[in-house]
């Protein structure tokens, strides 16, 4: 698919362990709305160890939001906690774990709000 | 905060209002009900027969419960109601409001009972700065309720008011026609909630699912099984035992349960402005209370670690490490007017949650959490090397990077004028204040005590330490001021020295860095008249340029700085100075009823005889409230040695006996005893 956000869960998913999660555990699902289609990301994470897949399944945090907003978040030009209290991210289950993925967000471009 | 507006709250939803219980709020003014940094009503108006009531008294039942007793009348001095008036109120998601209303008369009488309601969804920081608001109001009567919403793109807050006896309900409020017979009573029960606007309110978090807040009864009883599990304390001083309470009740009233911690809760910083998570304010209110609630110090210490920087992002002033300044959930913060989802711009929090870490483990032997907690707190040492050596002179220094709404200071003295040279002048930018180096020194070697014992890295450890011994070399030389005989407050810019004499001296004197041979020409600094004012060490000398006995940080007088200058004194063995200390700050919490404010005037006890409390002080503010008990620390000299408590009380003359009962820790619980025979007088005359 080409896009940022295939980019970021491809280059988590090689990295496998992170030391950045190194003590957490859980599922997280990620909706994604692209083109009037649900795109699903499965991110399981277990002490570090990293998972990613399209795959059904249950989950401990799901994340709803627009393709388009989260491949800004993949590229570190939004910021995933803002939106969630904008409205534009929906976060319904364990909070804490988006608080976690969001570790692995990259950094904004630099340059001068 | 006015003293007539009466507050009540629970986690970070609060109300203030005037003494009726009416709110009557404008942009600039700190009356509504408030929650996740929005104000959900900023009118609340109760009126009978069209006349507004008058306060007979106000019942502080709790600090999430008020009740307030009302007559009808126009405020003649004289009142002879025929009608008595009860609104009951507590605070929960919103708030609840019982109205009763009493007919004391022989025949009936018919009322019209109105309550007025609206909200303008004030930002709290709008109601600080006055903005102007940028989305859409929205106000709907419907299935018996009223709805008053917010929207500005997907951003929705609403709230919604409903209750228990019919009412007609316009868009301006709800009123009630009743008959009320001889002697008889009439009752209503109504109910806000404030939350995400949309079909039905939910709690306004990151975590959009969480649930309700408990409810007036669990709540009684979670503050008793608070009190009931802190240690007792006896002594023939009532003031302290009445200080010492209510510093346990208002810190209970200030924790704060932030939606990444599940039911756990941390110290919020304080009253109206900030109940919300701050690493600084968090981190010096967990160390202060450890040996009376060290579960605090734990959830502080898992929250703050949850959010630990790991990009850098100029804008929230961000790097990989850095643990957060300050967290907030409102509009401002959502659309990115303000930097605060989190800010991280502050140059302390980091070294000192190494600080806390380390102390909490001394205390507790909770092991785990240090090895839950390694990575974390590697890359919060990481830190201090990598990312705040501004300089590269060896030292942390600041420098905001977002110049627009970032924080100028980023030290615990933030306002833009608190560090000066002694004739007044400001310095530049990156600034190096000197208790930064103190608290990395501190950080250093409790981190290398953590890597040998917990994390088993005796390479880490010994670098840590070969670094605090340079650390402290190298400080020892290049803050110290030759002729005045005290360390500078910062390095500037160019690495000079920035000369006035600052409390910030008892900073250092408490993390260890200060040089044994220094050590007493600090303290007589700290202990004489130019810093001393009899009830505690003014942030900023007299006789500095600056110097104004009531400006923020540059002449007040700061509980918490004195508790921690306190420690420090008994750190290097000055139990006298350090109970003079005690005592004057202890004597100014009796003028405030057991609730010392954020500070107060610096001017000299003997000229006002009673302290002067800063006019916007926030009250109670964490880590006042905390302030008594590290003295309570202090004077018993209590320290964890090994597995054990020590005990090494050195009390001001003033206690007669103190006793503090099951204080816990690794040891179970213990028992801490002392008599005052410091003469407080004379240890002020020897500093």
């Amino acid at each position: 698919m080409g896009t940022a956000t295939t980019e970021f869960f491809e280059g988590l998913s090689k990295r496998s362990h992170d030391p950045l999660l190194e003590t957490t555990t859980g599922t997280v699902r990620v909706d994604l709305a692209r083109n009037g289609k649900v795109e699903r990301w499965l991110v399981t994470i277990d002490h570090g160890e990293v998972d990613v897949s399209h795959r059904r399944g249950e989950s401990d945090c799901t994340v709803s939001t627009s393709a388009e907003l989260f491949d800004r978040i993949a590229t570190g030009e939004e910021n995933a906690f803002a939106a969630a209290l904008r409205g534009e991210l929906l976060v319904a289950g364990d909070s804490r774990l988006l608080v976690r993925l969001q570790r692995l967000f990259p950094s904004p471009p630099r340059r001068k709000r | 905060m006015s003293d007539d507006l009466v507050q009540i709250l629970d986690g970070n939803t609060f109300v203030v209002s005037d003494d009726r219980g009416d709110i009557e709020a404008s942009l600039t003014d700190p009356t509504g009900l408030f929650s996740y940094d929005t104000r959900f009503l900023s009118k609340w108006v109760l009126t009978i027969n069209g006349q507004r009531l008058n306060a007979l008294s106000t019942d502080d039942l709790q600090y999430f419960e008020t009740r307030f007793f009302l007559v009808p009348g126009t405020g003649t001095v004289y009142v002879d109601s025929k009608l008595s008036v009860i609104r009951l109120r507590a605070v929960g998601a919103g708030f609840s409001e019982d109205i009763t209303i009493l007919n004391h008369e022989e025949k009936p009488v018919d009322l019209t009972i109105r309550i007025e309601a609206a909200s303008d969804f004030a930002d709290l920081f709008e109601v600080k700065d006055a903005l102007k608001k940028k989305g859409v109001y929205k106000t709907i009567v419907r299935d018996g309720k009223l709805f008053l919403e917010y929207r500005r793109d997907a951003f929705g807050r609403a709230t919604v008011i409903s209750s228990s006896s019919p009412a007609r309900i316009d868009k301006t409020g709800l009123t009630f026609k009743a008959r009320i017979e001889p002697h008889g009573k009439w009752e209503t029960h109504l109910d806000v909630s404030a939350g995400v606007s949309g079909t039905a309110p939910r709690d306004v978090s990151a975590g959009n699912g969480q649930a309700r807040m408990p409810g007036r009864r669990s709540k009684a009883a979670d503050l008793d099984r608070w009190l009931r599990e802190a240690p007792r304390i006896e002594s023939d001083s009532d003031s302290l035992k009445a200080t010492y309470r209510r510093s346990l009740v208002d810190l209970a009233a200030l924790r704060f349960s932030p939606p990444i911690a599940g039911n756990r809760s941390l110290p919020a910083a304080g009253l109206p402005w900030f109940m919300t998570m701050f690493g600084r304010d968090s981190i010096f209110t967990s160390l202060q209370a450890l040996p009376f609630t060290p579960e605090l110090a734990a959830t502080t210490l898992k929250a703050l670690g949850e959010w630990q920087g790991s990009r850098v992002d100029d804008f929230r002033d961000e790097d990989p490490g850095r643990i957060l300044h300050e967290l907030r959930y409102g509009e401002l913060a959502a659309f990115e007017e303000r930097p605060h989802t989190p800010y991280y711009g502050n140059a302390d929090a980091t070294p000192l949650f190494v600080v806390l870490l380390d102390e909490y483990e001394r205390w507790s032997g909770d092991r785990k959490l240090v090895r839950d907690l390694e990575f974390e707190a590697r890359a919060a040492l990481n830190w201090i090397d990598e990312y705040a050596n501004l300089q590269g002179n060896g030292y942390i220094s600041y420098k905001r990077r977002n110049e627009k709404t970032g924080l100028e200071n980023q030290c615990w003295k933030d306002s833009w004028d608190s560090i000066s040279f002694s004739d007044g002048h400001l310095p530049g930018f990156p600034r190096a204040t000197c208790e930064l180096q103190g608290y990395a020194y501190d950080a250093k070697t409790r981190g290398a005590r953590l890597a040998r014992l917990v994390w088993k890295d005796e390479e880490l450890a010994q670098r840590l330490e070969k670094e605090a011994a340079d650390l402290k070399r190298r400080f020892n030389r290049d803050f110290w001021i030759e002729d005045g005989e005290y360390f500078a407050v910062a390095l500037d810019e160019n690495g000079e020295q920035v000369d006035s004499l600052t409390s910030n001296n008892g900073h250092l004197l408490w993390s260890g860095i200060v040089d044994k041979s220094k050590a007493k020409a600090v303290v007589r600094h700290l202990m004489g008249p130019r810093l001393f004012s009899g009830w505690g060490v003014r942030t900023l000398a007299e006789g500095e340029g600056r110097y104004n006995p009531i400006g923020y940080h540059v002449g007040t007088v700061w509980p918490f700085d004195c508790s921690f200058i306190a420690w420090g004194l008994r750190r290097y063995g000055f139990k006298e100075e350090a109970a003079r200390l005690a005592a004057g700050i202890l004597d100014a919490a009796e003028f405030f009823d057991g609730r010392l404010p954020e500070a107060f005037g610096g001017y000299e006890r003997s000229v006002t005889r009673y302290p002067v409390q800063y006019p916007t002080a926030c009250s109670p503010q964490a880590w006042s409230t905390g302030a008594p008990l590290l003295l309570l620390r202090t004077m018993l000299g209590l320290d964890p040695i090994g597995e054990h408590l020590v005990v090494d009380p050195a009390l001001p003359n003033g206690i007669g006996m103190l006793a503090l009962l099951d204080i816990p820790g690794r040891w179970g619980h213990v028992d801490a005893f002392g008599r005052g025979r410091i003469d407080i007088e004379r240890a002020l005359s020897n500093a």
